[in-house]
């Protein structure tokens, strides 16, 4: 329980893709959004889950921490297979939206796990920076990041309350399923409290430690775009075209 | 009650460790940063899972851990791990919530613990983001004991706690022992804290055990901790000058008055 890795928080190793340019991350993410909302094939989502498999096995994390990092959507999943089928009245339909909506989640979980906040507040500084007189980006990447993180805040933060509980002696894996239901709804609430406490101090943390006195980003642990990020772009769009083609 | 770690592996961090933490007694933990002290805590409480060996509970393997738990009250080092719910009484009236106590009685158990950890009514309705880290820590204390565990965990209780908490804790811990016979074990640098506390101690370094025993032992040894580049207090240097000098045995206390009277009597 305690000393085990915290899932969706930042996995710290050296990979290919922990290398990679933030900024080249978030990027990807909207390619991928795009071609997967256009995607209606299988050959189509065959080239995407290549794709996400060529990353995943860059990553140098096992497949089976991404399995238990992924576990917890199956019963999304399952709800959005029974959805999809339901209103469009075909199951391939079903599954394909379903593969869709999982390969969003996987890429969502590698690029989390593979990309510290740091870096993340930086990957969106870069790609706000054209709206640099329009808005305050500082603040706007900041939050930006910590929205992406957020999930992984929660279940860390939730993983805490587990734990407090625990050493009160109150212990989830021996209690029926009512109670169990009993006490997620009841740890709702404080969870979503102390995640907002947590991000309010990363937030206060990130603010001094990316910005100091001066009001543009350091540089402090930055990826630099590299030639591997402008090949793989091309990839990610010509994948988005043949997508939208086909 | 009695808690016995036989022979317990964990990883490739701690190989062997073997100690029985005596009925009634105050135990300390003494060791370095990292030396493994808050690790015990864990193994103890389930939260990390060891590899092999046993926990005994008054000599026997075959104990209820959900009851064992209840038994168990456990104080982290840092004290806002500990919370999760907004006021200071929710908090604290958690644990008997969920065990069902008569919740006429609950706010008077909630006054209870509070007033026993040395903070006063006001405390009562307090936001718990609004506690400086000391009365956080009383506060976590205070949740574990309304419970009346058999046995209480600390895990370096005195880092937040200035001069008169740290003075109210020991009183608390000699009365635990001394008038409801509970089990305590603490984790802890503060030298003169475990000392003025202890009635038994283990020494730890890069998570294996160097030396236990008796904490008068260790106040004779005074060179084991010196050794490892803890700082005696100027009162044991004192006791063993004495001892030295004059063979008299004085006992450990931290209150200079105390020590005196004791100095007087003896010589006399």
């Amino acid at each position: 329980m305690l000393g085990n890795y915290n899932f969706y928080s930042y996995y710290s190793i050296s990979s290919k893709i922990h290398r990679l340019s933030s900024l080249y991350k978030i990027i990807s993410i909207l390619i991928l959004i795009i071609s997967l909302f256009f995607c209606n094939s299988i050959i189509d989502l065959l080239i995407i889950n290549l794709y996400i498999f060529v990353i995943m096995y860059w990553s140098n994390i096992s497949f089976k921490l991404y399995y238990n990092n992924l576990k917890v959507f199956r019963y999304i999943l399952l709800i959005i297979f029974i959805f999809v089928s339901l209103i469009s009245f075909n199951i391939i339909t079903g599954i394909i939206w379903t593969i869709k909506i999982f390969d969003l989640l996987i890429y969502l979980v590698i690029i989390n796990i593979t990309t510290s906040l740091n870096d993340l507040v930086s990957g969106f500084y870069r790609f706000f920076k054209p709206f640099i007189g329009l808005y305050d980006i500082n603040n706007l990447s900041l939050n930006s990041a910590l929205l992406f993180k957020y999930f992984g805040v929660c279940y860390s933060e939730y993983n805490r309350i587990k734990i407090s509980q625990r050493i009160r002696g109150i212990k989830y894996s021996d209690m029926n399923i009512i109670d169990k239901i009993k006490y997620i709804i009841y740890d709702i609430k404080p969870v979503l409290r102390r995640t907002s406490d947590t991000n309010a101090l990363y937030k206060k943390n990130m603010y001094i430690r990316d910005y100091g006195v001066s009001s543009y980003i350091s540089n402090y642990r930055l990826n630099k775009w590299r030639l591997i990020d402008t090949m793989l772009l091309v990839v990610n769009i010509l994948v988005l075209i043949v997508s939208v083609i086909y | 009650m009695e808690i016995e770690l036989y022979n317990i592996r964990y990883k490739n961090i701690i190989e062997s460790f073997s100690y029985k933490f005596e009925n009634g007694k105050v135990t300390s933990i003494l060791g370095k940063s990292g030396s493994g002290k808050s690790l015990i805590g864990y193994i103890i409480m389930d939260l990390v899972k060891y590899d092999s060996g046993n926990i005994l509970v008054n000599g026997s393997s075959s104990y209820n851990l959900n009851q064992f738990m209840k038994d168990v009250g456990y104080v982290f080092q840092k004290p806002t791990d500990h919370f999760f719910c907004k006021t200071v009484s929710e908090e604290i009236g958690f644990g008997l919530k969920q065990f069902k106590f008569k919740l006429n009685k609950m706010e008077s158990q909630i006054r209870e613990s509070l007033s026993m950890v040395g903070l006063d009514d006001s405390f009562y309705d307090k936001d718990i983001n609004t506690l400086s880290s000391g009365e956080a820590f009383l506060v976590a204390l205070a949740s574990s004991l309304v419970l009346n565990p058999k046995v209480i965990i600390l895990d370096e209780p005195t880092v937040y706690l200035d001069y008169n908490y740290k003075c109210n804790l020991v009183k608390l811990i000699k009365m635990l022992r001394d008038r409801y016979n509970k089990t305590v074990i603490i984790m802890s640098n503060d030298i003169s804290f475990v000392y003025s506390i202890s009635d038994n101690y283990v020494f730890m370094d890069n998570c294996k055990l160097i030396k236990s025993g008796n904490i008068n032992d260790l106040i004779n040894n005074s060179n084991l901790l010196s050794s490892f580049g803890y700082e005696i207090p100027m009162s044991i240097n004192f006791i063993n000058m004495v001892k030295e000098k004059k063979g008299v045995d004085l006992k450990y206390t931290n209150d200079i008055n105390e020590l005196v009277r004791d100095v007087i009597n003896n010589v006399r």
